[in-house]
């Protein structure tokens, strides 16, 4: 067996463990899978009357503003905060038999991907009742998601390693990424960020996923060079440091779980 | 292709006791201070070498503490040896005691299903020896009833119905005959047989030196993680048995 197949073998463990772990979410509901495009729609008709009140001479459309930027933020917070369990949650399997430890994190990470593939059919529905233009640049939808996909997978790998170390980490998490909420733009107009402070707006990555999300879904338009770079280097180089720290320390732990 | 099935060359394990207890941080800056932090150590294993033979089954004999399961888990890979080198060829069958990866919200169908992929076995290959399965650890009318409710019988003579009827190279056995009644244990031990027929290597730890004698060609018996003796069953489990009445 040469070692691409014995990885292969692997992924068929975790198409059951994705394909289990949806059907547990919805278990018992009656409307099951229909939440999760539901659940974006209701929570973003909730934020549009909250704050179309205070923006809405600033931002035309705001359901469809509102959207890009939660889908994708939703998306990378969701994923790195069920990655930040993946190792300690899985104990079982880790100690009964030799499974590849990405995998565990990977899965995490697959099935956010699941729900935001569902919660695009809510913008579209979005997209069609506001009668915003469906434009040829909705085809770079699939290279924006491949981006935020490896940034957010660096992530969780980065906080898979730690947070089977240090439990703590999982309720600072929480609380970071409340701060990293309100400083992405999601429901503000970037313009009114004060330029001085713009640099450390620059720093946060999520922002550049969102703007592309916004140039390909709002504007209608191609997004800039300039965020593409910025978005690709992130996402490299975040998965390069991800897989080299979870690299390094997955031996360690079985000692933890 | 060799034909050594497992082999453990100068296999040590260190546990940091240390870190098995939860950590404040009074503690861990009184620790720092006396510069205990990091030398809580624990040998698990010294310097172990053996060398399994493909068909070969070993027993594994020894006190509780000396290191039977921490070597079975360096086997399977669950651990990685502090010291030394372990290799294995062919794929591995875990049936440990103190769990088997089952989902215990999950129903019998659905854990057959999970545990064989994380063996790499499509459903489509595990709908084949399903009833198999089912019929050999007699749960026919259980299958679509969650795991939580089973007995502890009922959920190992599962386990060990997965691990040993899907095909293995490697079988892993971990205490697994001390649970289940008299006559599936005799059924058990039957199926092991027709396993080492088939050609399966076959690791196994018991208590009970009469299995070993039972199960196994060879044996080595540990103590306090030090390898004392390797031999024929019979004569090492006799050797242990008079140890043990000292």
């Amino acid at each position: 067996m040469t070692k691409v197949d014995e990885q292969m073998k692997y992924f068929v463990f975790m198409k059951e463990v994705v394909k289990r772990d949806i059907k547990r979410k919805y278990y018992k509901s009656v409307l099951g899978v229909l939440w999760t495009v539901l659940n974006p729609l209701l929570s973003m008709l909730v934020m549009t009357i909250v704050f179309s009140t205070l923006f809405k001479r600033n931002i035309d459309n705001y359901p469809i503003y509102l959207l890009c930027g939660q889908l994708i933020f939703n998306f990378v917070s969701g994923a790195s905060r069920q990655s930040l369990s993946s190792i300690l949650g899985n104990a079982g399997y880790i100690r009964a038999i030799y499974i590849p430890k990405y995998i565990f994190v990977l899965s995490r990470v697959v099935e956010a991907l699941v729900d935001l593939l569902f919660s695009l059919i809510a913008l579209f529905l979005v997209m069609f009742f506001t009668k915003a233009a469906f434009t040829i640049n909705l085809l770079m939808l699939p290279v924006l998601l491949v981006l935020v996909f490896m940034f957010t997978l660096g992530l969780s790998f980065i906080l898979a390693t730690y947070g089977t170390f240090f439990r703590d980490l999982h309720h600072l998490y929480g609380i970071f990424t409340m701060l990293w909420m309100w400083t992405s733009a999601i429901f503000y107009p970037i313009s009114i960020i004060p330029p001085s402070y713009s640099f450390l707006f620059d720093l946060n990555p999520a922002i550049h996923f969102i703007t592309i999300m916004r140039a390909i879904c709002y504007e209608g338009t191609v997004p800039t060079e300039k965020s593409l770079i910025i978005a690709t280097c992130y996402s490299i180089l975040t998965l390069l440091l991800g897989i080299s720290v979870f690299k390094a320390n997955e031996n360690k732990f079985f000692l933890y779980v | 292709m060799s034909d050594t099935a497992i082999k453990a060359e100068n296999v040590s394990m260190m546990f940091n006791l240390s870190r098995e207890h939860e950590v404040r941080i009074k503690e861990y800056v009184i620790n720092l201070l006396k510069h205990k932090l990091f030398f809580d150590e624990f040998w698990a294993l010294q310097d172990v070498s053996f060398e399994v033979k493909k068909g070969d089954s070993l027993g594994l004999v020894g006190t509780n503490g000396s290191g039977k399961t921490t070597m079975l888990k360096l086997v399977a890979g669950i651990m990685k040896p502090t010291k030394g080198k372990v290799t294995t060829e062919g794929s591995i069958a875990p049936l440990f005691a103190m769990g088997t990866g089952f989902d215990s919200s999950l129903s019998a169908r659905e854990n057959i299903f999970l545990v064989g992929s994380m063996r790499g076995y499509s459903k489509k290959y595990m709908q084949k020896h399903f009833d198999e399965i089912i019929d050999f650890a007699e749960l026919e009318n259980f299958v679509d009833v969650p795991l939580r409710n089973y007995s502890s019988g009922m959920s190992s003579r599962l386990a060990f119905a997965i691990a040993t009827l899907v095909k293995t190279d490697i079988l892993i056995a971990d205490e697994v005959l001390a649970v289940g009644d008299a006559k599936f244990r005799k059924k058990s031990e039957d199926r092991m047989a027709k396993m080492m027929q088939d050609g399966v290597t076959i690791l196994f730890v018991s208590h009970s030196s009469a299995q070993v004698r039972n199960v196994c060609k060879n044996a080595i018996w540990l103590d306090h993680g030090k390898l004392i003796k390797a031999g024929p069953s019979a004569e090492i489990c006799k050797e242990y048995d008079e140890f043990c009445k000292k």
